[in-house]
């Protein structure tokens, strides 16, 4: 009895304190840095002045410039200051990894999409926050030109049209006395409808923003906070924080999330030391495209083909989520929805391909996203190490100059007549018409290239619930596939120790239950 | 069947923390490494940090306390009869033939185990520790922007696990050779092994002859103090002194029933402890003391010991001979007596020794 006493004194007692520690203790657990519920949301939506009741706006206006003119009567200097935006010039100046200038943007970079605008402006600059720019003598000087309403208008019945005017059916009078601060609709009035259709380009941009759901986008979720795009695009004198990653090359002036969640936003600390490795993106945004198709390729080799002698259109649906279009005009396309994203590393920094740059691999990355394993762990820039980052992948085939191996410009966008390749569906003069508007020289032959792009994403952020759990990347079935070089812990082994360790347990197992038979025997 | 005290407390609290800390972090390790799911990787992971810090207080804790009693020399690989275990385990276990070494609580360890638990203590753990802790501190040195890989700390944490794995159960297995299959587990539990009589013999003997040569290293570095020469004050003085191995070794002998005394050179007794009392209580001698040894024994009994007496005052240490003494109701018991010289300022003035009893 004293020997029971103090065998569960000694032994017993001690396990089941210790257990009952290693058990219930989380000293993983930090508190919030903030209280959710507590995060306001400022509202700006209402202007501080009634413009309707201003004798300037009470005018039957003709054309945009009109308004803008009338805008700009009492918003003196605005002019100026939204003509140096990138709204507005389509262009900025950035700086590439070793320190080079460039000036770059939707005006002069290439994609794998339509390809690029010049030669097309007619038809881009629908999207341009400006009036009448048509080709390359459209004056970037004169504020008249300056499209206020696409940005101001909260009435949504502002639509622009071809050159960038608004459509005719437009009330202006209306909508000018209606201004106020941008909505989601304004900006998605462009941005939404990149390659021409919801969620075409980016894959996390649609209409669907205007009035989701939370477990589309928690931020813009109707029902709750409904931020606006500019709630995290702050924009201050009509500079817009949040570039673009497709077109720039530097990590600046980016719309983060630490801005309101903090670099420690979880109440666990492991949660939180990830912070170095994973972008915050890479388990919020677990999904893209869930509403409609975005591209996933786009085939140019056989635009301006016809079949029987008549222009043609098939489309077909591959899988329920993916469909195929082969038709005259793109060439063939894939879309596809209910995506899941590709995952890279990534610190910020990009190499944009440009039509005057060489091309020396196939297939030919259009944007560079710089970033490794190995500048996650001795980063370049300690304050911007690589990250792993979701990404939707754009690939493709598009014309290449064969003898200067250089991108072509195609002028795709034009009536019958004017050599624009919808209009007469010839190569040669498409691509004349488009090289001579960049100024590059034209071989005369031409070839097809795969080309590849990469768009980070950073929109429909879903709430907690559905974000990535250990399990979808710490297991045999990791969504990191592809990033073998980063050690993560239930995915990753080394075959060999896994073996040796394995047959070492049953050797030994087996030897044991071989000594215990030969000594039962001997005892027999 | 004799049951002898090997394990302290301290020794068999650690043992059981350490086998369930082990257990524990195998098996939410393993759930980390991806080889099976039980508690989902979240819960895995916080259950393997909490478990791997108390197991690093408790290793602090435990090399602590092999320090501070010397215990550690217990782990000290020593080629002496390694090859003899060797032997005894692919060829003399199946013989039946007796274990070559014997487990006392100064040599717990065969050569064997020694070599194991040198590489366990000192290699296996404190790598498993150091790689522990860089797996830990990875995310603060990344913070800082010197980062260092991971993949070749975890595959070597690994490597540790698997080895790990492969010595418990080799371990567990060769409990199993004990006197009986579960001697050397309740061992580990109460502290009291179960022996043979032979080898609990000759284990206690061990045990005490280690106790003596304290004692007499005691005796002869005081200088031959008269004040300080009887077994049992020098026992007691290791007791009371930093040797906490000693702590509570003389109840434990005296438990184990080992009967001490101490005759000088005219064969009188000069000292006996209560164990030697209560083993010859039953032959009606009370009180030898100021008498001779020779007292209430048989004629067969007077020619063996006055044999003995003579050897082990001639410089003999003599261990282990089987002797019977009568008791008065004409029954016949048994021990075995152990004794050798007792020296003073290097001239034998007498012997002393203990006695075991052998009757159940």
């Amino acid at each position: 009895m004293k020997k029971l006493i103090q065998v569960f004194l000694v032994i017993i007692i001690p396990e089941i304190v210790i257990f009952s520690l290693i058990w219930f203790i989380n000293p993983d657990k930090v508190p919030m840095p903030f209280n959710i519920e507590e995060i306001i949301v400022t509202d700006l939506e209402k202007m501080p002045a009634d413009h309707s009741s201003f004798e300037e706006l009470n005018k039957d206006f003709k054309t945009g410039q009109e308004v803008t003119e009338a805008c700009l009567g009492c918003h003196t200097g605005r002019g100026q200051e939204f003509m140096k935006s990138v709204h507005w010039q389509w262009l900025k100046h950035d700086t590439l990894i070793n320190g080079d200038k460039v000036i770059l943007g939707k005006k002069n970079v290439p994609n794998n999409f339509c390809i690029g605008v010049t030669s097309n402006m007619n038809y881009c600059s629908k999207c341009h926050a400006g009036y009448g720019w048509t080709d390359n003598s459209f004056d970037f000087k004169n504020p008249k030109n300056i499209d206020c309403l696409v940005c101001h208008d909260n009435t949504r019945m502002y639509k622009k049209t071809y050159q960038g005017l608004p459509d005719p059916k437009v009330n202006l009078k209306l909508v000018a006395q209606k201004v106020g601060h941008p909505t989601k609709q304004n900006c998605g009035h462009c941005h939404y409808q990149g390659a021409g259709k919801d969620n075409g380009k980016h894959g996390d941009l649609s209409k669907e923003l205007n009035n989701c759901e939370r477990d589309f986008d928690v931020h813009m979720n109707a029902k709750g906070k409904n931020m606006s795009c500019t709630k995290c695009h702050i924009t201050q004198n009509h500079t817009i924080r949040g570039n673009m990653y497709t077109t720039s090359t530097s990590n600046e002036n980016r719309a983060t999330c630490t801005e309101c969640h903090t670099s420690a936003p979880h109440k666990s600390k492991t949660l939180n030391s990830h912070f170095n490795q994973i972008a915050c993106q890479t388990c919020h945004i677990t999904k893209y495209a869930t509403d409609a198709h975005t591209f996933v390729w786009w085939d140019w080799t056989n635009a301006a083909t016809k079949k029987n002698g008549e222009v043609y259109a098939d489309e077909k649906h591959i899988t329920p989520d993916s469909t195929v279009l082969d038709d005259t005009k793109h060439g063939q396309q894939i879309y596809v929805k209910n995506q899941k994203p590709n995952y890279i590393w990534f610190n910020g920094n990009a190499k944009i391909h440009m039509f005057d740059d060489k091309i020396t691999e196939s297939p030919l990355v259009m944007n560079k996203l710089y970033g490794s394993y190995a500048d996650n762990i001795t980063p370049m820039d300690p304050k911007n190490p690589s990250k792993i980052f979701p990404v939707k992948i754009m690939r493709g085939k598009q014309p290449y100059d064969l003898k200067n191996k250089t991108l072509i410009q195609v002028n795709t966008f034009g009536a019958e007549g004017t050599g624009a390749l919808w209009g007469d569906w010839d190569w040669d003069k498409a691509i004349n018409n488009g090289m001579k508007a960049i100024g590059m020289p034209y071989s005369g032959s031409f070839g097809f290239v795969e080309t590849v792009s990469y768009w980070p994403l950073n929109h429909t952020v879903t709430p907690s619930e559905t974000s990535l759990k250990c399990e979808d990347c710490h297991s045999k079935h990791s969504v990191l596939e592809g990033l073998n070089k980063v050690y993560i812990p239930g995915r990753d082994r080394h075959i060999a120790i896994e073996a040796g360790g394995l047959i070492l347990i049953i050797l030994t197992f087996l030897g044991v239950v071989g000594h215990a038979i030969l000594r039962m025997r001997a005892k027999n | 069947m004799k049951r002898v005290y090997i394990y302290r407390r301290f020794e068999r609290f650690w043992h059981w923390t350490q086998t369930l800390l082990i257990l524990f972090l195998a098996l939410t390790g393993f759930e980390v490494h991806g080889s099976f799911e039980l508690f989902g990787f979240n819960k895995a992971v916080l259950l393997h940090n909490n478990a791997a810090y108390t197991y690093m207080i408790i290793l602090i804790l435990i090399f602590f306390w092999l320090f501070i009693t010397g215990e550690w020399r217990q782990y000290m690989p020593k080629r002496q009869q390694i090859v003899d275990q060797v032997e005894y385990y692919i060829k003399g276990i199946f013989q039946g033939k007796p274990h070559p070494t014997h487990k006392t609580v100064y040599t717990k360890f065969n050569p064997l185990q020694r070599a194991a638990y040198f590489g366990l203590n000192f290699i296996i753990l404190p790598t498993m520790v150091a790689t522990g802790v860089l797996y830990l501190a990875f995310y603060e040195f990344l913070k800082t922007g010197e980062g260092y890989a991971i993949r070749p700390i975890a595959y070597i944490h690994v490597i540790g696990a698997f080895l790990l794995l492969t010595f418990v159960i080799v371990h567990v297995y060769l409990t199993t050779t004990g006197y009986k299959p579960l001697s050397a587990i309740k061992a580990m539990i109460t502290g009291w092994e179960e022996m043979s009589d032979e080898e609990a013999e000759i284990v206690v003997r061990e045990n005490i002859r280690m106790a003596m040569q304290c004692s007499r290293r005691e005796i002869i570095d005081s200088g031959g103090d008269e004040d300080v020469k009887s077994f049992d004050e020098v026992l007691s003085r290791e007791l009371s002194g930093t040797n906490a191995m000693m702590i509570d070794f003389q109840k434990k002998l005296l438990q184990s029933k080992v009967g001490y005394f101490r005759i000088d050179a005219n064969g009188i007794y000069v000292e006996v402890n209560d164990v030697w009392k209560e083993l010859y209580d039953q032959t009606g001698i009370k009180d030898p003391i100021g008498k001779h040894y020779t007292l209430n024994r048989s004629e067969e009994d007077k020619k063996v010991v006055e044999q003995i007496f003579k050897q082990v005052v001639g410089g003999k240490t003599i261990t282990g001979v089987k002797l019977s003494r009568n008791t008065t109701d004409g029954k016949r018991l048994h021990h075995t007596l152990s004794a050798s010289p007792w020296y003073e300022k290097n001239k034998i003035v007498g012997i002393e020794g203990y006695i075991i009893g052998v009757d159940d």
